[in-house]
């Protein structure tokens, strides 16, 4: 015969009762927070593997944020390229007006004031600045104007290196248009003795600059010779600027396409999150409908049970 | 028929001890340690049958003999043993538990994390001194939050270590009260209330014994007991049968704590078996101590990774950058004899190097004076004082005597954030490159800084000119820009080409005439290259992984042991309780068993009674025929 000791048993009923609390308890904590795992002892792999997809989570948040600052200053470059565009058309439309032989001096003294104008607007527009007042066209430079005038008065790139890239997943797409790269290069050789200098290429100013004078050279030959240049140079200077805006478009696009992918790995991190933390609410309510059950159960049986007892019949 | 009174007065008062006994029974069915006792009853012997004494014929009644305490050493035994078992699982979930929660509640892979974006918004807006000053404020969280979880750990082996010490302060306070049982039952009867008791005592006591450490019971004459820990014969002996308990410590012996015998005399160092809570705290020190020493290479990891990463580019000022982070700090140990309530405060200079032995600061008559521990050099004076770099500032309050210790500490502990405005943070490259709109190729210059560089002489802005190529290998001349002079004649074969200060490759193919520009990064710089480049120290994997992982890492080992210890704990206390239950069911009281013994012993008692008065009717009727 095994002797029921009073104490042990009274103590062990307690303690089942209380473990059933603490389940029960459990569960509405589970309930309440919605997840599974609670703290990493709970389920160290799920934990680990949800740290590092919560941080995939933030650390692409912050690449997005790097995309859309890239694509506020793309689209900044692109705006200040157009009104540049639409600078460049007007000018060769007034180099064909100046072309034409018929015109005045006074005439083409009106055009060339107006081609100077375009040419302050230009540099103008060449010296944009983004949100945070860094140059658009200065690359990586950005304390001095992207383009200012030499000793010579000629105006010159000054800025040096490359616009900011973002990094996407290792690649990196640049957030920029360099000047030269939209606006040409003024070069020169210089040859022979005495040394003659020789221009061998100019720069969308330098070409405004040169039909500027074009327009008031006084002598009709060398008057046609320089016009042709010049509106030669200025189909050039189109190109290039709608090679340039085509970049400038490209690198949007690319950002636009990382935006999305990006949106739908956020998508599956948090599919991913939600399988590994979350609680499948029907079955935890169940569970703790399950649980309260037999916590009620237990009690009264404790109560039914101790109050049993062989004193009540000593009379 | 005197004897026959005598035969019911045995019964009468045998039952009634029983009865007492038995009441005992009941009135200590809640007391803890208390053990069932019962009393056995035997007949009384034979007699020599003189006239005055008894009939040989006649039984001559009863006698109440040993109360018998109801006790099973083998079950007391395993109970014992299974308690202990589990009370190093409990002891060591605890606090494994408290070292989860301090590196979960640090938040210091939120912090890492935290940075790291900065470093990509850094990257976004280069220029932007709102995005400077945030990425230096997560910078400074990331290192407070090494400091604090390092700090927060410190404290927790500090917990431990005085959890260790009172559980071995509580051991020696049970052998020597188990030692002493032992003498008070070698004084005592045996069978005895008193006896009985001592024996209570001395199986609580043993019971308490083995929840701290496991112990061998060899039980001596007159339930005397000799302990020595471990499982079998053989192990180190606690408390002879006869004779003062031998006293235990712990010491550390190198990083892991050791339990040594006779600590304050030749202590001797032997091997801690694996159950009890004093075993559990000690598997739990150690494993604070790893978590430590790994969270100490981290932020030393991280502060040289971050620190190398921000000296290779440059500030908003053109310069250099210079180091994110201090890797030292200094902790102030106030001595434990002083008797003044002063306070010091301390600061270390940005980039001192304190002397590693540390420093003195006592409070003398008039002054104060601030020593290096090894003698070299010392500053006295009344206020604040300053020696390598340290300022000691003192309050009022120290008594003449008082003395604190000031110690550099690394890790985790000594990272914080070194004073830095927003604008010398190193957001560009220390050089850039751009090539001629005129290039006809699709080759670009790829600059680095390199202090030990030392190819040509000559300082950017520089031009390169690319003046041969084919099949992969060419030449290219090298201008200095201010000067027009061509300083170098270089080789393009995919190699880096050294500078003074910097090297540089080229990748793509070159054409004849194309020509690169390489420029030292001015002032106002909207480059963001080096901002990029800290991707690489978030991404770069040393042993155990990238920075994050190998603290994911950290936090998955300590919470997979807290997981296996929970589960462990679980079985074995499903064993605790069913041996515990085996022994109570030996020796604990029921009550409804006492019930049915008092009906039995009440009816005994009844039945004696009655032998009493049948005897005096006898008595009585002998007498009436004699009148």
């Amino acid at each position: 015969m095994t002797a029921i000791n009073t104490r042990a048993a009274h103590a062990a009923a307690v303690a089942r009762l209380t473990s059933l609390n603490r389940a029960a308890d459990m569960a509405q904590e589970q309930i309440a927070t919605g997840k599974r795992v609670t703290a990493p002892a709970d389920d160290p792999i799920a934990f680990t593997r949800a740290s590092v997809l919560r941080r995939a989570d933030t650390a692409a948040l912050a690449t997005q944020r790097g995309i859309d600052a890239a694509s506020r200053r793309l689209n900044a470059t692109d705006t200040a390229l157009a009104g540049i565009s639409d600078i460049v058309q007007r000018a060769r439309e007034l180099a064909l007006q100046g072309s034409n032989g018929t015109l005045s001096a006074s005439d083409r003294d009106v055009l060339a004031t107006e081609v100077s104008e375009l040419l302050a607007a230009a540099t103008g527009l060449a010296d944009t600045r983004g949100s945070d007042g860094e140059r658009l066209f200065g690359g990586a430079a950005s304390a001095v104007p992207a383009y200012a005038a030499d000793a010579d008065g000629v105006l010159q790139w000054q800025g040096a290196g490359r616009a900011p890239a973002v990094v996407i997943d290792g690649a990196s797409v640049s957030g920029g248009i360099e000047g030269p790269d939209a606006f040409g290069i003024t070069t020169s050789t210089v040859t022979g003795a005495p040394p003659v200098t020789t221009i061998t290429s100019r720069d969308l100013f330098a070409t405004l600059s040169a039909l500027v004078g074009a327009l008031a050279e006084p002598d009709k030959t060398l008057r046609n010779t320089a016009m042709s240049a010049a509106l030669g140079e200025i189909d050039g200077h189109i190109t290039r600027l709608g090679t340039a805006r085509a970049t400038a478009g490209a690198r949007l696009g690319r950002l636009e396409s990382e935006t999305e992918r990006i949106a739908r790995t956020s998508l599956a991190i948090q599919t991913d999150l939600t399988k590994l933390e979350s609680l499948d609410l029907t079955e935890g309510i169940a569970r703790l409908q399950r649980l309260l059950t037999v916590v009620r159960a237990a009690q009264a049986s404790f109560v039914q049970t101790s109050n049993l007892s062989l004193w009540d019949q000593l009379r | 028929m005197t004897d026959l009174l005598r035969i019911g007065a045995s019964g009468v008062r045998a039952y009634q001890a029983a009865l007492a006994v038995t009441g005992d029974n009941v009135a200590n069915a809640d007391s803890e340690n208390y053990v069932r006792r019962s009393l056995s009853l035997a007949s009384a012997p034979a007699g020599a049958g003189t006239p005055f004494a008894r009939e040989t014929s006649a039984g001559s009644g009863v006698i109440a003999g040993d109360t018998i305490r109801a006790s099973d050493s083998l079950k007391t035994n395993a109970a014992r043993v299974a308690a202990g078992d589990h009370e190093r699982f409990a002891a060591r979930s605890d606090w494994l538990k408290r070292l989860q929660d301090g590196v979960t509640g640090s938040a210091l892979d939120t912090r890492l994390g935290g940075f790291f974006d900065a470093g990509v918004d850094l990257a976004a807006a280069p220029t932007s001194v709102a995005a400077r000053t945030i990425f230096l404020d997560r910078a400074d969280q990331a290192a407070s939050g090494f400091a604090a979880l390092g700090a927060n750990l410190a404290r927790l082996d500090a917990d431990i270590g005085s959890a260790i010490s009172a559980t071995t302060t509580q051991i020696n306070a049970i052998t020597t009260g188990l030692a002493r049982v032992n003498d008070e039952l070698r004084r005592t009867q045996s069978g005895g209330a008193a006896a009985n008791g001592l024996l209570d005592s001395r199986d609580a006591l043993l019971a308490a014994l083995a929840e701290r450490v496991r112990i061998n019971v060899t039980e001596g004459a007159r339930g005397t007991v000799a302990v020595s820990l471990g499982s079998g014969n053989g192990g180190a002996v606690l408390v002879p049968g006869n004779g003062s308990a031998i006293r235990v410590g712990v010491r550390d012996n190198g990083g892991t704590p050791e339990l040594v015998l006779d600590p304050t005399h030749g202590a001797i160092s032997v091997r801690l078996p694996a159950s009890g809570s004093l075993a559990g705290l000690i598997e739990a020190k150690s494993e604070v101590a790893a978590a430590r020493a790994a969270i100490d290479t981290l932020a030393n990891r991280f502060a040289i990774a971050v620190n190398d990463w921000a000296q290779q580019g440059s500030d908003a000022l053109g310069d250099p950058g210079t180091p994110l982070f201090s890797t030292t700090s200094i902790a102030v140990t106030p001595g434990a004899a002083n008797a003044g309530s002063a306070g010091i405060e301390v600061t270390l200079a940005d980039g001192a190097v304190p002397a590693t032995d540390g420093y003195r600061l006592v409070r003398n008559a008039a002054d104060w004076t601030l020593a290096r521990i090894d003698g070299t050099a010392s500053v006295s004076g009344p206020g604040p004082l300053a020696l390598d770099g340290l300022t000691v500032t003192t309050r009022a309050g120290a008594r003449s005597g008082d003395s604190w210790r000031l110690d550099p500490v690394g890790g985790a502990i000594g990272l914080a954030l070194r004073p830095i405005g927003p604008s010398r943070l190193a957001v560009a490259d220390r050089y850039v490159s751009d090539a001629s709109a005129s290039n006809k190729g699709n080759a670009r210059l790829l600059v680095s800084p390199d202090a030990s560089a030392a190819g040509f002489a000559g300082t950017p802005p520089l031009r390169i000119s690319v003046t041969a190529f084919a099949g992969g290998i060419g030449t290219a001349d090298v201008t200095e820009i201010a000067s027009g002079l061509v300083i170098a004649t270089v080789t393009l074969d995919g190699s880096r080409i050294a500078g003074t200060g910097f090297d540089f490759g080229m990748s793509g193919i070159p054409i004849v005439g194309d020509s690169f520009r390489l420029l030292a990064t001015g002032a106002g710089s909207s480059d963001n290259g080096n901002a990029r480049a800290l991707d690489r120290v978030r991404t770069v994997s040393a042993a155990g992984g990238t920075l994050e992982t190998s603290l994911d890492a950290s936090l998955a080992g300590i919470a997979s042991r807290l997981a296996e210890t929970d589960r462990l704990g679980e079985t074995a206390q499903a064993v605790r309780d069913d041996s515990a239950r085996a022994r109570d069911a030996v020796s604990g009281v029921d009550i409804n068993q006492e019930a049915a013994e008092l009906t039995r012993l009440q009816a005994a008692y009844r039945a004696n009674a009655q032998v009493i008065a049948a005897a005096r009717d006898m008595l009585d009727t002998l007498l009436g025929i004699a009148r």
